[in-house]
């Protein structure tokens, strides 16, 4: 469950954005701008562990460049991508492990 | 599958990559440029997705130097960008299967490759470091610069410098907090990497705009302290620090906590070997150039005739040694094709190899700090998660090393360590260190763990259409 004291990412006021979208994380309408990737609008959203390891313990964005595959999610339930890599689109469904 | 022949390839659309395509493209060559990221930049050179309001006033005088385009698609006569483009494998008669977003599966044969494929980021584990809210600086400066997303509101910072003071004054820049930097490094070295650092002024001179930023904002900088612990349940609560001796000792009675639920850590660079590896390369171990490295000659060909490798595979040394190398390396190429007179070429290689020492030397003071030695190893506690992919710890990998298992390729085999999905990128250096604190030594290293394709992941149905 989405902890909802951390405090989340935040996107700096100074910055003029794409397109405002909305996507889903584990069913949850989230916000989030075209031109962002999953692990950007999930951070910015307060969402922090992403998957479990090979023993169940918790994991989440660790190098943010496509080198560790920690950041694995599970998009339009389909194939596992890194979320750090796949960029958000309008209505796209993702999947996080995070229970 | 498609085929496609071309003059060069280059593969890595970063500083070097970049330098080495404005040179060639000048020439009535046919030439490709690559990057498995969706833009080219590579990590250095990262385009904001976003529009800053206010313009940055630093202008990046290697960047002004490239001519090309740099969007997917053709760039005049003679160049083709392909963005994301990953390089599978690597065959005889410089062959390369290419994987793409849009057009599948291609095979490309070139007379010429040039792998400009950088670096990853070097982290120095600890127990409790795969929490999710322990993240590396490139990933904190990615976040920032290129999506324009402060990681978190309040920030601790750890590691060896300098890109930690560098993020440190980005995040504040950005009304981030950062709670302290904690730097594993002397003080000390602080200074003397000024005397080094001098030889680059405009590096010199970020650095003290850095530090200036921090002290105003007085953020506790504290020296020699390294984080030994994350705690948390199910993110991080937690770090514990300590202070740490220049031989690596643990000082006791130094623990210090900091209440924090992100801490960005970063320890130096790793550079991304796998692909000239594959490409039949010879590498050699060198820890003043960062680790295994490709080895190449002054005109930046490699062992294999036609292949040539620029930039952090040839040791850590920064944007400005990539960007040169790059330079380098088109030279000789355009210098093979008959299309420069040796002795211009060599005028002007000469005055290149020159600098490239400078950075050279630079990236030699910053691996030497970077490096954990065989003692630090030993205090690294057996619960620390080593291969991250499998879950390996630590006392794990230290029980079989005390079996016998005392060389990478069989404590890969016994452990697991490396056969997970990152294909042993992350675990793969601390193995070696691991082995050589074992050993006493690092010279006796075989060779690097073996790299087959496909050296990124791949869906089978993508191979198969």
């Amino acid at each position: 469950m989405r902890n909802q004291k951390k405090p989340n990412a935040i996107r700096i006021k100074s910055a003029e954005r794409g397109k405002q979208i909305i996507f889903y994380v584990n069913g949850r309408r989230t916000k989030a701008y075209l031109g962002e990737t999953i692990h950007a609008a999930l951070l910015a959203a307060g969402y922090w562990q992403m998957r479990k390891s090979k023993n169940q313990q918790p994991r989440g964005v660790f190098c943010g460049m496509g080198v560790c595959y920690e950041c694995q999610v599970t998009v339009n339930n389909s194939i596992p991508q890194q979320a750090c890599m796949t960029f958000v689109q309008e209505g796209m469904e993702v999947e996080i492990d995070d229970l | 599958m498609t085929s496609e022949t071309y003059d060069v390839t280059i593969v890595g659309a970063g500083p070097s990559g970049l330098s080495a395509a404005s040179v060639l493209s000048e020439y009535p060559l046919k030439i490709l440029l690559i990057d498995e990221n969706g833009q080219t930049g590579g990590q250095l050179w990262r385009k904001p997705v976003f529009k800053p309001i206010k313009k940055p006033k630093i202008r990046d005088r290697l960047k002004a130097q490239i001519t090309v385009g740099t969007t997917n698609g053709y760039d005049g006569q003679n160049l083709r960008v392909i963005t994301p483009a990953c390089v599978l494998g690597v065959f005889p008669e410089n062959y390369l299967l290419l994987s793409t977003a849009d057009a599948g599966v291609k095979e490309i044969k070139s007379h010429k490759i040039i792998f400009s494929t950088g670096a990853r980021e070097k982290v120095r584990p600890f127990k409790g470091w795969t929490l999710p809210g322990v993240m590396t600086t490139g990933a904190a400066q990615i976040l920032l610069k290129t999506y324009g997303i402060l990681p978190a509101p309040e920030m601790l910072l750890a590691g060896g410098g300098p890109l930690l003071y560098l993020f440190a004054s980005q995040a504040l820049n950005a009304q981030g907090k950062v709670m302290a930097v904690l730097d594993r490094t002397a003080m000390l070295s602080v200074f003397k990497s000024i005397g080094v650092i001098a030889q680059q002024l405009p590096k010199l001179g970020q650095g003290l705009v850095a530090m200036g930023r921090l002290l105003k904002e007085r953020v506790p900088l504290k020296y020699q302290t390294q984080v030994i612990e994350a705690k948390g349940k199910n993110t991080l609560e937690e770090i514990i620090a300590a202070k740490i001796a220049s031989d690596g000792t643990i000082l006791k009675g130094s623990h210090k906590r900091y209440r924090t639920q992100k801490l960005i850590c970063g320890n130096g660079f790793i550079p991304n070997i796998e692909l000239p590896q594959l490409a039949g390369c010879d590498l050699v171990y060198d820890t003043d150039k960062g680790g295994w490295i490709v080895n190449v000659d002054t005109s930046m060909e490699t062992s294999v005739r036609g292949i040539f490798a620029t930039g952090e595979i040839t040791g850590i040394g920064g944007g400005d040694k990539a960007f040169i190398e790059g330079k380098l390396a088109a030279l000789s190429i355009l210098n093979q094709f008959g299309r420069l007179k040796t002795k211009r070429n060599s005028r002007q290689q000469a005055k290149l190899l020159k600098k490239r020492l400078h950075y050279l030397n630079f990236g030699k003071f910053l691996n030497r700090q970077w490096a954990t030695s065989p003692r630090e190893w030993d205090q690294i506690h057996d619960d620390t998660i080593i291969c991250r992919c499998e879950d390996i710890t630590l006392g794990t990998i230290r029980s079989w090393i005390k079996k016998g298992f005392n060389v990478v390729h069989d404590l890969k085999k016994a452990t697991r360590c490396g056969m997970g999905i990152c294909q042993g990128r992350t675990c793969g250096p601390m193995i070696y260190d691991i082995i050589g604190s074992y050993n006493g030594s690092d010279k006796h290293f075989p060779k690097h763990l073996t790299v087959r394709t496909p050296v990124k992941p791949v869906f089978l149905g993508d191979l198969i259409k």
